[in-house]
């Protein structure tokens, strides 16, 4: 496997059985676990009305902040709202705009990165340039000017968080490519006039997983708590719509830190558990589809 | 002035900003505190919705008073309880039979924080300056029947009036006195962007000027040459907070002495014996503003059905834990007649005149109440409307956003309804803002577009009216139009609450819109 | 080669910083309000007369694109206006402001590539075991919480009930310059500040190790019997360093701009706060300038970084 690696792997990645790719992923028990855990929070957030009969927002002032019960799992906030309830359904607002955001913004950025890196030269210098203004902007100009033009909600948030993050991925992607394509397996293909769109898709994209998974990750948890940081500003999320971020929030005062930590733990908890699945997840991904990892 | 003017002796290039931004040190900080027998008291006075921290300008700004007090004084200002307007630099004043002449006699011995005399001129050039548009002031439009200021003595102010004015007192509480001798010599329009404000302002207050170091804290230091005597402290500190919990933390940790507090956070600190909390009606009515150019809002019904279907007892008591309930615009129980409606909570009547309203077919798309309320207590008391507001079939989203976002939405046609807050008080006669016909945007913010004559004429009469007996009946009559009409819904007033170290004496302090219009006493303030 | 590079990347910076400010200013005019609206609290606004005149003192009375026109043409000449709530010069301000950010930013910077790289190597090496999964999760619980939040805990923990560090401020008011005081005050918003970085400059290097760990020249090198620290250190790492420079060149500009939530609650008087200010208060000439600022860092930053790649890594040519 040393010499010709190059053609083996373009010749191993060009029949790629995605089953082995899948056999890999099924053997990492991390990957797994991470998958079983995400896919648990996006069922329960969904399924919040099989769950709980209590409505996120329906409120009982007689039972204001009381610890956990039979009754209310994770207790009730400050007006008496089910915590566990507010909990499942702001899964739905905070996994919307953690996922969809961060894939938005993978996708725009790695197509970019992909593209400018590629290709150098001029392509190159007037991408990044667009890189440059996009990253030179107030991500907060542009969300309070898009608020203000289609008003704000959940579509807007995710459309601008997805809009104006897209320019770290962009340059992650593009320096993996600066070098991949001075490599010689991508020489070599294209010296036997494998067109560019299949250069880059299956030979040189798999090669950039490992920064796309990191930012995935890490991107999911800021994006989720980005929102969060929206709403306080009055242009995210509506109240008294619940998500994770927002439960957070709320309990910005030291009374409810000390002394009511149900009404925040648990979204926190979630905070953590869907990145560190993602997480987990993108890293069985990564080994699963590295070309060099064979069998 | 054009832009070409702007150009200021400390402006950097733009090569120098970036210059600075590979090399610029620490920039250290200098003190200048000698260690006195009085100490240092600090404190976060810019804390909180009264607080207006950075901006020093006495004449333009319509905030910050608690701090702005420690080193300029007015004329007069109310007690601490804000029951009776009293004197600070002036000693007293008649008033003539007509009501057309209010003679000021003031303080002899009073001395600039720079050790010149305080006289009648200094008044004069202040309220010339306050009354001129291009200062930009916040308060002219308080002193529009003011037609002459003389001065027949250093010691005595007289103010002559088109038309007797029962607010003219509490409008100078609002106005500080500035010193004709150091701004005398500089144009209106100039002194609104001039630097002298956070620089070296001379003031006739306890303490006197000594830094700003800027987004971080004000010092001042003990004025020797106070009326009243030297202060018992040698300094006083404003440390500036964007948080209210950081700051409560540095009260609690020892670091500063006294701040506001949420009233959520105070509700923790009952338990703590080293701090002292002090709690008072925040003068601020919260209410349900109408689009009454909206067809379902201009139906009185539906306005009444929205009270009957709130239950404003229970959330006052259990969302936000402090406050009243409130009946009309005013908050001071002198100008609350007896006998009106109080709008008990009942679903069965909100639904009653709902039908009356024929509301099933009239109700349109979601009602949308626009708010800049954004901490957690207002937040839930509007889930808590919203609730019950669809329990009466009336739909309801809620949407909070920033101050400004919210100035623009509810100046213009097309909001549905609001949950602000509207001064009410001291004197009832700064009510009317909300309220007048001719205070309807853009003229004034008047925004739910008010227009009842028996409201008009209330706060007319009321103004002029000198004998304070008959101008509170003018006043109950308003509050029982507000109440019967609901133009708009008054929901309630909160408490603000502030918290100061024990080691603390003789504190004074209260809340207030805008902070400050009252006798704080500071030269007393000392610690142990 | 490089210098003409270079030469160009420098050129093209002036066209994209005005090209920056343009779009900027076309997108303040969107945004509902102006300067005149935050002028006082919503429940006791200002009067028209008084709105008449301040809006001239501003300069806001000018049609926008004029109002464009004239700020490039003062900005040009150094003059960056004047803030709408004091009238402070705004460059007087941001003056103020960057030194207190640059040192929050250097120290939680220097601790979060310091720490991020050690760790993230650590990770790497022994992947899959305790140290890793203990740093992975805690990585992720660090950057699970809102910032604003963490900050105020941390507040909490360590100047209220452990009262190791002072609750907030850049220094002790009042008091003669003491470095000692500084650092004090400086330690807590720069470690929680560095906890988003650290953890991704961590994780950054984890994987970028493990990738290279993966290719056949260091599969060779270890095949050949060099140490697997040696491999580590003189090969793999070189090369993963490239994602990790990146990541770096995209935290300096955003740290720059605004800590806002770490300097809000640690009232560091920063940036960041000033940005928000700015922003809320829809002081046009102070977000332009902040703007300006932190543009002209991206700008740079991005080249440095481009620079770097090319140093790492020679095969990396720009000029083809």
């Amino acid at each position: 496997m040393q010499e010709g690696m190059d053609t083996a792997e373009i010749a191993g990645t060009v029949r790629s059985p995605s089953r082995r790719a899948l056999g890999r992923f099924l053997r990492n028990r991390f990957a797994v676990a991470g998958f079983a855990v995400f896919v648990l929070l996006v069922l329960v957030s969904l399924g919040a009305p099989l769950l709980t009969h209590y409505s996120a927002n329906a409120l009982d002032m007689l039972n204001s902040s009381q610890g956990p019960t039979s009754q209310h799992l994770f207790g009730t906030d400050q007006i008496g709202r089910d915590t566990f309830a507010r909990t499942l359904y702001a899964g739905r607002v905070s996994l919307a705009v953690g996922v969809v955001a961060t894939l938005i913004s993978l996708f725009i950025g790695t197509l970019l990165g992909a593209l400018a890196g590629f290709f150098g030269g001029i392509i190159d210098l007037l991408v990044m340039r667009f890189v440059d203004v996009v990253m030179a902007f107030p991500a907060i100009i542009v969300l309070l000017t898009l608020a203000t033009i289609v008003g704000p909600g959940l579509a807007t948030t995710i459309v601008v968080i997805g809009l104006v993050y897209w320019p770290v991925p962009c340059r992650l992607v593009r320096s993996k490519f600066l070098v991949l394509r001075q490599r010689e397996f991508i020489r070599a293909a294209e010296a036997v006039g494998v067109p560019m769109w299949r250069i880059i898709l299956v030979h040189a994209l798999p090669n950039v997983v490992d920064v796309v998974v990191v930012y995935g990750s890490l991107g999911v948890a800021n994006a989720i708590l980005l929102e969060a940081g929206l709403s306080f500003l009055g242009e995210g999320i509506q109240p008294p719509t619940p998500s994770w971020g927002n439960l957070i929030n709320a309990a910005q005062d030291i009374s409810t830190l000390q002394e009511y930590p149900w009404q925040w733990a648990p979204a926190g908890i979630a905070i953590v558990l869907t990145v560190l699945a993602i997480n987990f997840i993108g890293d069985g991904l990564r080994d699963a589809l590295d070309p060099r990892i064979q069998g | 002035m054009t832009w070409r003017g702007w150009r200021t002796r400390t402006s950097v290039t733009l090569t120098f900003l970036i210059f600075a931004f590979i090399i610029a040190p620490g920039l250290p900080v200098s003190g200048s505190v000698a260690a006195g027998a009085g100490g240092t008291l600090t404190g976060g006075f810019d804390v909180g919705p009264s607080g207006s921290p950075g901006v020093f300008n006495p004449i333009t700004d319509g905030a910050g008073y608690t701090w702005l007090m420690e080193y300029f004084s007015p004329l007069v200002t109310y007690n601490v309880s804000f029951t009776k307007i009293q004197g600070e630099l002036a000693s007293s004043w008649d008033i003539s039979s007509n009501g057309l002449t209010v003679t000021f006699h003031l303080r002899s011995g009073v001395k600039w924080s720079d050790g010149k005399p305080f006289t009648s001129a200094d008044v004069k050039y202040t309220l010339n300056l306050v009354m001129n548009p291009a200062s930009a002031s916040a308060y002219a439009s308080r002193f529009a029947d003011v037609t002459s200021i003389t001065t027949p003595n250093p010691l005595t102010a007289v103010i002559t009036l088109k038309q007797p004015d029962a607010a003219l007192l509490d409008a100078l509480s609002f106005v500080v006195m500035v010193p004709q001798h150091q701004l005398g010599s500089i144009a209106p329009k100039d002194l609104v962007k001039s630097s002298i404000w956070y620089t070296n302002p001379i003031g006739t207050g306890p303490f006197a000027w000594d830094k700003y170091v800027t987004n971080q804290y004000v010092e001042l230091k003990a004025n020797p040459n106070y009326w009243r005597g030297r202060p018992k402290l040698d300094f006083l500190i404003n440390r500036y907070f964007t948080s209210p919990s950081a700051a409560l933390i540095a009260l609690r940790a020892g670091e500063i002495q006294f701040t506001y507090v949420t009233a959520t956070d105070a509700a923790a600190l009952r338990s703590d014996t080293s701090v002292q909390i002090i709690h008072a009606p925040s003068q601020i009515l919260n209410y349900l503003g109408f689009n009454l150019r909206d067809p379902r809002f201009s139906d009185i019904r539906v306005r009444q059905a929205i009270m009957y279907a709130i239950d404003r007892p229970t959330i006052v008591s259990k969302v936000l834990k402090t406050g009243q309930v409130a009946a009309c615009s005013f908050s001071n129980p002198a100008y609350i007649p007896s006998g009106v409606n109080s709008y008990a909570f009942s679903v069965a009547k909100a639904k009653a005149l709902l039908q009356q309203a024929n509301w099933s077919h009239i109700h349109g798309a979601p009602i949308q109440i626009v708010t800049y309320y954004n901490d957690t207590s207002n937040l839930n008391a509007l889930a808590v409307i919203q609730q019950e507001l669809a329990q009466v079939g009336i739909s309801v989203t809620i949407r909070s956003t920033d101050n400004v976002t919210y100035g623009q939405i509810s100046n213009g046609p097309n909001w549905h309804m609001l949950y602000a807050g509207a001064l009410t008080g001291p004197d009832p006669d700064a009510v009317g803002i909300y309220l007048l016909a001719k205070d309807t945007p853009p003229n004034g913010i008047n925004l739910d577009h008010v227009n009842i004559p028996a409201v008009d004429q209330g706060f007319a009469l009321g103004r002029s009216e000198t004998d304070p007996v008959k101008r509170a009946l003018d006043y109950q009559s308003v509050c029982r139009t507000i109440n019967a009409q609901v133009p708009i819904g008054p929901m309630w007033v909160q408490e603000r609450v502030g918290a100061v170290s024990s080691s603390v004496k003789n504190f004074v302090w209260t809340p207030a819109p805008g902070g400050g219009r009252y006798y704080q006493d500071a030269q007393n303030w000392s610690l142990s | 080669m490089m210098i003409r590079y270079i030469t160009r990347r420098l050129i093209i910076t002036v066209p994209t910083l005005i090209l920056v400010t343009m779009l900027l200013y076309v997108l303040l005019q969107f945004i509902p309000g102006d300067p005149l609206d935050a002028y006082a609290p919503p429940d006791a606004p200002i009067s028209i007369a008084q709105r008449i005149v301040l809006r001239h003192s501003l300069g806001l009375d000018h049609p926008p694109v004029v109002r464009y026109f004239f700020w490039l043409r003062d900005t040009l000449q150094g003059n960056l206006g004047l803030r709408a709530s004091n009238f402070q010069p705004v460059s007087d301000a941001i003056a103020n402001a960057i030194g207190p950010t640059l040192i929050l930013m250097g120290t939680s910077l220097t601790i979060a590539i310091v720490l991020g790289l050690v760790l993230g190597i650590i990770s790497a090496a022994r992947r899959g075991s305790f140290f890793d999964v203990f740093f992975t999760v805690s990585a992720y619980l660090g950057i699970s919480m809102p910032p604003f939040w963490i900050g105020l805990v941390g507040l909490y923990v360590f100047a209220l009930v452990l009262h190791w560090f002072p609750a907030g401020g850049f220094d002790t008011p009042g008091q003669p310059f003491a470095l000692w005081d500084h650092l004090h005050h400086l330690i807590l918003p720069a470690a929680f500040l560095s906890v988003f970085n650290l953890a991704a400059i961590m994780r950054y290097t984890r994987s970028a190790l493990l990738e290279e760990i993966g290719q056949d020249y260091i599969r060779t090198a270890r095949a050949k019997g060099v140490s697997k620290r040696i491999v580590l250190s003189r090969h793999a790492l070189r090369n993963a360093l490239l994602p990790v420079v990146t990541v770096i060149g995209a935290i300096i500009p955003s740290l720059l701009g605004g800590a806002v939530f770490i300097e809000s609650v640690f009232s560091w008087p920063g940036m960041g706060q000033l940005y928000l200010a700015g922003v809320q208060a829809r002081d046009y000439a102070l977000v332009m300038g902040i703007t300006l600022v932190t543009a002209a860092a991206v700008l740079l930053t991005n080249l440095l970084t481009d620079i770097a790649y090319a140093v790492i890594d020679p095969r990396i040519r720009y000029d083809d």
